[in-house]
């Protein structure tokens, strides 16, 4: 195995990112199913949680940013009544 | 030469509201609340969108619906986007918005067109799927939505497929690159290209399970970003395996978008570089006194930077 891949694999062995991606999934799955009137206060638990990974474990941060380009698409969906795709 | 890609009589499979102008562009970002859009000018995206049509192989099955493609200021950009964004396509238009730090400034002009090309690719993929998959489960055709990490990964690395000559390293979706060029090398490039396509996944799905087991592919789809998605698959190639698998994995590793993608995870693992790319970030866009001059000097220390890793 190359030590690239071997590198994230030990990540995501890890504790730390299995808890984070978990709660990420969470936030995602609560934020999917949110209404127009929910989704501000579980999008704000969502920029608080990402902006504490960013901080404190940024090599977590790097894998689960899709999941916060995710959270920031749906709520923006649901919000706005209509998608967009953000790069 | 690629053909045109454009004709405006032929159907699409995905009704879209037609935007041709830049008030129609202002009118879409207002429900996104963003009241004043600022400039907003249209572009020429045509060399791009030829370059696009000839890799999906459109020159005689041309898209629909032009897309329209508009500069806009980078903080309308951001509003819209609620965190930085270099691009982006409004889905059910035919709208692209690039922003103009991305077009005009601080960043090398191979990186404004990779963007514009990565977004063009996501309006080929939405006028054929409206982002949605077909694969099978439990013997049955289900429908549901692109996974995010999927979605990105195959527009990323598709768009790396047209700009190798100008290959360097991103830094966005390192991870879900990796899986999905794994994922073509199982498949075949021809069968990502028309699930992408068409957003019938099944082929595919035969493809993975046949190489690699029945339920693989469903595992896949499982997982929550591209970083899992990448380890359950390559875990699935080249793990614990006996004989020659279905993929040569130093095919793989050669991969010029796989070097670049691991160039880019392995950089972002030092914190001196992270710390630069945070800054260049935040200073993007940013007009104040002297905030040009010190990109320059970040983007001098990253190449240095990438030139010693």
């Amino acid at each position: 195995m190359d030590r690239t891949t071997s590198r994230i694999m030990e990540l995501l062995d890890s504790m730390e990112y299995k808890e984070s991606a978990a709660e990420a999934g969470d936030l995602a799955k609560r934020i999917s199913l949110s209404n127009r009137f929910q989704v501000e206060a579980i999008f704000g638990e969502a920029e608080a949680f990402f902006s504490k990974m960013r901080e404190e474990r940024p090599e977590i941060y790097s894998v689960l940013a899709i999941r916060e380009k995710e959270i920031v698409e749906s709520a923006i969906r649901i919000k706005a009544g209509k998608s967009v795709v953000l790069d | 030469m690629a053909g045109p890609v454009v004709s405006p009589g032929e159907p699409s499979v995905v009704g879209i509201g037609i935007a041709s102008r830049p008030e129609h562009v202002r009118e879409s970002l207002s429900g996104f609340g963003v009241g004043d859009a600022g400039a907003i000018r249209g572009l020429d995206s045509s060399a791009a969108l030829a370059r696009v049509g000839s890799f999906f192989g459109m020159e005689n099955q041309p898209l629909s619906v032009a897309p329209f493609v508009v500069e806009v200021p980078d903080g309308t950009l951001k509003r819209a986007a609620r965190r930085e964004a270099r691009g982006g396509y409004i889905q059910g238009t035919n709208i692209i918005m690039m922003s103009d730090r991305a077009m005009n400034r601080y960043r090398p002009p191979e990186a404004a067109e990779r963007t514009l090309v990565h977004e063009l690719v996501h309006y080929v993929g939405f006028l054929g799927t409206g982002g949605q998959m077909a694969f099978n489960s439990g013997g049955k055709a289900q429908r549901s939505e692109i996974p995010e990490w999927l979605s990105e990964g195959m527009t990323q690395s598709f768009a790396e497929l047209m700009l190798p000559s100008r290959h360097a390293p991103t830094y966005s979706y390192s991870y879900e690159v990796l899986a999905s060029v794994l994922l073509e090398k199982i498949v075949g490039l021809g069968r990502m290209k028309d699930a992408f396509r068409t957003g019938d996944f099944r082929a595919v799905q035969r493809a993975v399970d046949g190489a690699l087991g029945e339920g693989t592919f469903a595992g896949l789809l499982a997982q929550g970003d591209g970083g899992s998605a990448y380890a359950y698959l390559y875990g699935a190639a080249f793990g614990m395996r006996a004989g020659p698998g279905p993929v040569d994995e130093e095919g793989f590793l050669s991969d010029l978008r796989v070097r670049g993608a691991m160039r880019c995870i392995d950089l972002l693992q030092d914190p001196g570089f992270r710390r630069l790319a945070d800054e260049a970030k935040s200073l993007g866009g940013r007009e104040e006194p002297g905030a040009r001059e010190r990109l320059d000097s970040i983007a001098r220390e990253i190449m240095e930077r990438e030139r010693l890793s």
